[in-house]
């Protein structure tokens, strides 16, 4: 009976994800700057690009738990896939968090099979970035996801190389360097959010054109009524994450007040309520 | 992905399956007393419901209010079959016919299809294919919109009645009871609709947004009338007209069109009655029957109907061209002087006089019509 608990508690907590934060207060930031099709002012852009990391990030990860919490419920224990993945120190880090069911394959089923880290370090970049590049395509046929795989192969294949190179140094392990690090791994995602999320090419690069002030004639097409609710569930979702990097939702849970856990799953709960769900498929849905 | 130390590399075992496979994943539970966690949840949550029910009933909110969904439309859509009488049209003809008015005089309940900011063009079309209608379909006439558009606003219903998936329909079904009792089920009380619709400062070179608020209530008929707030709240009330005025004056926000039209050439005019006239006659080839409507509008809107649509430029040829009866407002004392708080729209009392004196002028003109056919 605490499994039925717990499993109908994970599916509020999906349902939260995807319904009020991914729908309710990120989806307009997003779709207002990527649907302007033209050059954005930056504030704009990277409001849009930030949002859309943490829509798409709620969106997955709301549907995952929505399984995970309802095969609970029938009795069935399902993987995490997902682990707070924009506290990720590095890109294998980052994909060691990010949707595992999907880079547990890749790793199975392509990296090993070409080869992994068994022939060269030459052939080990090259490797990563065949199998990421793959993993791009399998999100669909389009010139974006190619891009958007292949800069992850590169990050893959740079941080290996770094790595192997740059000897380890006292000060790599302190707070404030992982801090960085983690924050570096957060912009450089974003830069392939563009690539995800755009229809084109060319409105990726318009878009990164205005991320940083390149664009000519930017124009201002987001309401603060956008800005600031995107600002706040953004904030929260890095610090959350960057709190729970080396922690799971379980060992939080049992460690807060029980009047906490009441008070967290009440507004979660009277949030989906209210929010009366909406006509949004998942994101994932088209993949 | 995990790329560079993993163990699993080192042997090149078989792939793992471990992770697809249910039974060998560790699921711990947080241990809670989770039984008193999901009774105060609910109980908790059922209170807060009902403090939120309360606040938007002292919002003039009400039971019964069915979202003007498309899977609503589409239930409508379906009952528009064989002999029925239907009306399409837009918001005016939404709000300003009343369908048990109609009933009570003729005897029969309209199917009503108008939708707000769309022109009925695309559902004269939608009509005119369907070989299973053959039934009196009256449309609204909006002039702006009938001749600036096909479509609109609401364009998509009619995929979407198409292509309503069982997800939508379950749906659909599960909200209809909950909106019989919850007046809170609107889409102005979700907290993404009040973020939009909330005032806050524009930023540089950015124009308030054309976003009309809830201007209606509709029953499960999609018999609609105005929203009491817009005719007992003058701030509401105000607040609707700043919305038409953005939509009319010449600095129109995007999204919006920029004012009146420059005037429409008449071969553009021509086009839209031609392809009027080719739905209309399929709809008589089966047997039907099609009359227009043009109920009243005030203040700036008026003002533009009559500058940029005169009559004798588009409502007469369309009559005479399509061959079909029409009663426009102008012509009909009884339908002029009506109160229409924002402009736009009848009051409820208002629609009921309009569609009494409507009604029988509809019938009389079909009659009058089938007469000078059968004469020729």
């Amino acid at each position: 009976m605490q499994q039925f608990h717990w499993g109908l508690a994970l599916m509020i907590l999906g349902l939260f994800e995807k319904v009020v934060l991914a729908d309710s207060f990120l989806a307009p930031a997003v779709d207002g700057a990527f649907g302007a099709q033209k050059a954005i002012a930056p504030l704009d852009a990277w409001t849009g690009i930030l949002a859309f990391s943490g829509q798409i990030f709620f969106d997955f990860s709301g549907y995952s738990t929505i399984a995970v919490g309802s095969a609970l419920c029938l009795g069935f224990g399902l993987p995490n896939n997902f682990r707070f993945p924009y506290a990720a120190i590095g890109f294998s880090d980052f994909w060691r968090r990010w949707h595992i069911s999907l880079s547990t394959w890749l790793r199975d089923y392509l990296y090993i099979p070409l080869g992994g880290n068994k022939k060269g370090r030459i052939r080990t970049y090259v490797n990563l970035t065949i199998t990421m590049l793959l993993g791009g395509l399998w999100h669909g046929a389009s010139w974006t996801f190619v891009v958007w795989g292949g800069l992850h192969g590169l990050y893959l294949a740079a941080e290996r190389f770094l790595r192997e190179t740059i000897k380890d140094r006292p000060w790599f392990s302190s707070w404030a360097f992982k801090l960085a690090m983690a924050l570096l791994t957060y912009f450089l995602v974003n830069i392939t959010w563009v690539f995800f999320r755009a229809a084109s090419i060319s409105d990726a690069v318009m878009m990164l054109a205005s991320m940083f002030g390149l664009a000519k004639d930017p124009a201002n097409v987001l309401y603060w009524n956008e800005i600031i609710p995107a600002a706040l569930v953004v904030a929260g979702m890095v610090a959350t994450h960057w709190r729970l990097r080396s922690t799971t939702k379980e060992a939080l849970i049992e460690k807060m007040p029980l009047w906490l856990v009441i008070l967290a799953g009440t507004f979660m709960l009277f949030m989906l309520v209210i929010t009366q769900g909406s006509d949004s498929a998942f994101i994932y849905f088209q993949f | 992905m995990p790329s560079s130390t993993s163990s699993s590399e080192n042997a090149y075992p078989a792939p793992k399956t471990d992770f697809f496979d249910p039974e060998h994943v560790d699921r711990p539970v947080p241990s809670l007393s989770w039984r008193v966690v999901t009774f105060a949840v609910v109980a908790a949550t059922m209170a807060l419901t009902a403090g939120w029910e309360f606040y938007w009933r002292g919002k003039e909110m009400i039971a019964g209010d069915f979202k003007n969904s498309p899977s609503f439309w589409a239930d409508a859509r379906r009952k528009a079959t064989g002999d029925a009488t239907v009306l399409i049209g837009s918001s005016l003809t939404l709000f300003d016919v009343d369908l048990d008015t109609w009933e009570e005089i003729a005897g029969v309940r309209p199917v009503q299809l108008a939708l707000e900011g769309t022109s009925p063009r695309i559902f004269l079309k939608d009509l005119a294919q369907d070989q299973k209608f053959h039934g009196t379909l009256i449309v609204g006439v909006t002039t702006v919109l009938f001749f600036t558009q096909e479509g609109g606003l609401r364009e998509e219903v009619i995929a979407y009645t198409r292509d309503e998936t069982p997800s939508q329909r379950a749906d659909h079904l599960m909200s209809i009871p909950l909106e019989r009792v919850f007046a809170f089920l609107d889409e102005q009380s979700r907290p993404k609709r009040q973020m939009t619709i909330a005032r806050l400062p524009l930023r540089d070179g950015m124009k308030p947004r054309f976003d009309p608020r809830k201007l209606s209530i509709m029953d499960e008929n999609r018999n609609t009338q105005m929203w009491s707030r817009v005719v007992n709240d003058e701030a509401y009330r105000e607040e609707a007209k700043g919305q038409w005025m953005l939509l009319l004056k010449p600095a129109a926000p995007p999204g919006a069109s920029a004012g009146p039209p420059p005037p429409m050439p008449d071969a553009a005019i021509d086009a839209v009655i031609n392809d009027v006239k080719a739905s209309i006659d399929a709809i008589r080839a089966r047997g039907g029957e099609v009359l227009f409507i043009q109920p009243p509008v005030g203040g700036p809107f008026a003002q533009v109907e009559q500058a940029a649509f005169p009559r004798e430029r588009f409502w007469d040829p369309l009559l005479a061209k399509t061959d079909s009866a029409g009663v426009t407002f102008y012509d009909h004392e009884e339908m002029r002087n009506y109160d229409l708080p924002e402009w736009s729209h009848l009051s409820p009392p208002e629609a009921k006089r309009y569609s009494r004196a409507l009604v029988p002028l509809v019938y009389a003109e079909l009659e009058k019509k089938k007469a000078e056919r059968a004469a020729h």
